[in-house]
């Protein structure tokens, strides 16, 4: 079976695979726990990036303690 | 704002109207602050970029289309002028710490948990090289396409892919041995 490539898996979340290799990444995914593996600690890295989205932090620029 | 207050604005602000610009800077610069927060790690360059960044808004602002929505145009001016402030300087060997005044470093604000990924998250962005760090930005903050992104960057959409990919893996790397996954 070949595995999904690095770029195929970036692809499939950011939803920019055509539908046909979209559904045929889904079904690998599926049948495959080493590239299902390599999608979990790859969408980790989208999660987490979402703590530091606009609407995750305090947007109050307030001001800034003067230290010259 | 509704769409119709901001491309008045807008277009006040282009017939040199000043307190309609700072109408604008006043709706946009925190998410800006925020843009040049992630790029550039540490605040008082944060806010010293933003605030170039709304110069260069301002001398671009004939050339931007009324009809188009004002906030994604000035973020990703500020991604790219933090990009290129970055590219001109040597690389620095970065570390961190709890002293910097990043939102999540404020006590009190978040769960301790949270803003302790936060750190990470951000710590981790900032070890990227900073091309990848702008790619990054403009994918996953101000999710712009491939094809957006290239444009933005002047790059061709095989070096976006390359570095955006890269980054991540990176990223993933960094952020696996976190004892809070
Ligand atoms: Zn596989």
């Amino acid at each position: 079976m070949t595995h999904l490539t690095e770029e195929t898996l970036n692809l499939f979340l950011d939803q920019a695979l055509a539908e046909p290799e979209a559904l045929a990444a889904q079904a690998h995914l599926a049948a495959c726990p080493a590239c299902s593996a390599s999608l979990a600690d790859l969408s980790l890295v989208f999660s987490r990036l979402e703590t530091l989205g606009d609407s995750q932090i305090d947007l109050d620029l307030g001001p800034r303690p003067c230290s010259g | 704002m509704d769409e119709a207050t901001e491309r008045s604005l807008v277009t006040r602000a282009q017939r040199g109207d000043a307190s309609a610009f700072g109408e604008l800077i006043g709706l946009t610069q925190a998410a800006v602050y925020h843009v040049c927060l992630r790029m550039m790690g540490e605040r008082r360059e944060a806010e010293d970029m933003a605030q170039e960044t709304f110069v260069r808004v301002y001398e671009r602002l004939h050339t931007f289309d009324p009809q188009r929505p004002f906030l994604p145009w000035v973020r990703r001016v500020a991604a790219n002028y933090c990009l290129n402030q970055l590219a001109r300087r040597a690389p620095v060997s970065t570390s961190f710490d709890d002293a910097l005044d990043w939102p999540e470093n404020r006590p009190g604000r978040w769960h301790d948990r949270q803003a302790e990924q936060a750190r990470r998250v951000r710590a981790a962005l900032l070890r990227l090289a900073p091309r990848q760090r702008a790619v990054v930005e403009l994918r996953h903050f101000q999710e712009l396409s491939y094809e957006e992104i290239a444009q933005a960057l002047n790059l061709p959409i095989s070096d976006v892919k390359s570095d955006l990919f890269r980054a991540r893996r990176l990223l993933a790397e960094m952020l696996k041995d976190d004892p809070s996954n």
